[in-house]
């Protein structure tokens, strides 16, 4: 039971580090995507989406990137993708993307455009970025799951949503690899994540 | 008891061929414990007097033999036995049954008051052991009876505190149900028509099938939690999950490896408001 409740009336930000919480669905024998669209559904409730942010890397524009038409199919669904030009494909790694997430909240904070904060991370590196957030007098959730979250972030928000206890990854029908091949944002699917519904 | 050991003594006598006319009379048949005396002689004591073998007697006689002996008793302060048979352990194996019974009845008749209280002490402590063992025996297997209808008796409890939660679990479903219309789903109109059911039983037919007269839609979204342990069936018009309107089927890719199937079986799924869509257990 949380000492804080929840108003209806709220209006909440999301922001998604895409490839944090991509790394904890790890389901190899299902053939199972991850639903941001169903995620953020559920993460907001009843209360008011202002607006919900992906924040990823991609290639340069020269450079095949199989990522772009999900991040297309991500803005079609009213995400706000922010992909940053700063991957480095020998070391695996991702740059900027924290620090650029990090200043999204706090800018948007600072200028009252939310209430609360869902933070989709469980990267310990968003610790001061969450309490610059607490401090402008807004409401900070983190949601995550609970193997890659640390225990430092789960005590900084004022409320944390265990990802791995909701319904969020999506089945297939199993003679319907036509139909998902098919799909809009195939290319996502060969990275763990669906492309969900627009409603 | 003096006439059984006479009869056993004249038996000794007929055994060994002397007959009870053939004695005179002085002379009997006697048993005679031998003994070294002071002067270094063998010889036993008869009515207070020593009795010394006889010279005619072949027989060796040692010290702390025991013999059934002819005996002159003639003289007045001395007497001679003649040796007829040493009583040793195989001359009591060669005994005959009436003649160890009279040697057991005449010991029982001589020594009764020292053996009573010996026989009596020695069954007393058998009998106090056996009733002992019959004790701590009993008192196990009743401890042991005891363990088992207490862990019976705590399964009972539980099952009944299970039971009584699931009662009041289930008479506030009812009460709810009762008090309120159950909710609409957001969307699926089309192929949902009239109010939906709060809870519906889906029947598990196969690893991967799922029937449901609640299935009124022709599209649905399945999503189920990452540990594995609830799944979500939402009718949405862009659903990717097609159910046959005519059977009421819809197959899941991959159900049966998140969630073991060991033959068809029944669930209940509620309605979940805040999904929009039909929540069950996996």
């Amino acid at each position: 039971m949380s000492l804080i409740s929840k108003n209806r009336h709220n209006r909440v930000m999301v922001f998604i580090d895409l490839r944090n919480v991509l790394r904890s669905v790890e389901l190899q024998a299902v053939e199972t995507r991850l639903d941001l669209y169903a995620m953020t559904k559920q993460l907001v409730g009843p209360r008011d989406l202002v607006a919900a942010y992906v924040f990823d890397t991609r290639m340069p524009l020269d450079v095949q990137d199989s990522s772009r038409r999900f991040h297309d199919k991500l803005r079609y669904d009213g995400f706000r993708v922010v992909a940053r030009e700063a991957y480095d494909p020998q070391r695996n790694e991702q740059k900027e993307v924290d620090v650029a997430m990090a200043c999204e909240m706090v800018v948007h904070a600072l200028r009252g455009h939310y209430d609360v904060a869902i933070v989709v991370s469980g990267d310990r590196d968003f610790i001061p970025a969450i309490q610059h957030v607490q401090a402008a007098g807004k409401m900070v959730e983190v949601a995550a799951f609970a193997k890659s979250v640390s225990n430092e972030v789960i005590r900084s928000a004022d409320r944390f949503h265990k990802l791995e206890t909701m319904p969020l990854l999506q089945m297939y029908s199993p003679d319907d690899e036509v139909f998902a091949a098919a799909a809009p944002g195939t290319d996502a699917k060969e990275e763990g994540v669906s492309d969900g519904e627009a409603d | 008891m003096a006439r059984q050991i006479k009869d056993f003594l004249g038996d000794f006598g007929k055994h060994f061929g002397i007959e009870e006319h053939d004695l005179s009379p002085f002379t009997k048949v006697r048993i005679l414990h031998f003994r070294l005396d002071a002067k270094g002689n063998i010889s036993a004591s008869l009515n207070g007097r020593p009795v010394f073998k006889d010279r005619s007697s072949e027989d060796d006689i040692k010290d702390g033999e025991t013999w059934v002996c002819k005996v002159d008793m003639s003289r007045d302060s001395y007497y001679f036995a003649s040796t007829i048979v040493k009583l040793d352990a195989q001359f009591y194996f060669e005994l005959s049954r009436d003649q160890m019974d009279a040697i057991a009845d005449n010991v029982w008749e001589r020594h009764r008051d020292m053996i009573n209280p010996l026989m009596e002490d020695r069954y007393r402590a058998a009998i106090a052991a056996k009733i002992e063992k019959a004790v701590r025996d009993a008192e196990l297997e009743s401890d042991e009876r005891i363990e088992e209808l207490e862990k019976t008796v705590a399964d009972f409890e539980r099952k009944d505190a299970e039971n009584r939660h699931i009662i009041a679990s289930l008479q506030q479903k009812l009460e709810r149900c009762e008090g309120s219309p159950p909710p609409a789903p957001p969307s699926g109109g089309l192929f949902m028509p009239g109010p939906v059911q709060s809870t519906i039983v889906i029947h598990r037919s196969g690893p991967d099938e799922l029937s449901s007269e609640g299935f009124t839609s022709h599209r649905y979204f399945a999503h189920f939690s990452a540990d594995q342990k609830i799944l979500l069936i939402r009718p949405h018009d862009e659903g990717n999950i097609i159910c046959d309107v005519e059977d009421r089927t819809i197959r899941l890719g991959g159900l049966g490896k998140i969630s073991y199937f060991d033959g068809p079986e029944n669930v209940f799924a509620e309605y979940a408001p805040q999904y929009g869509g039909f929540l069950m257990r996996i």
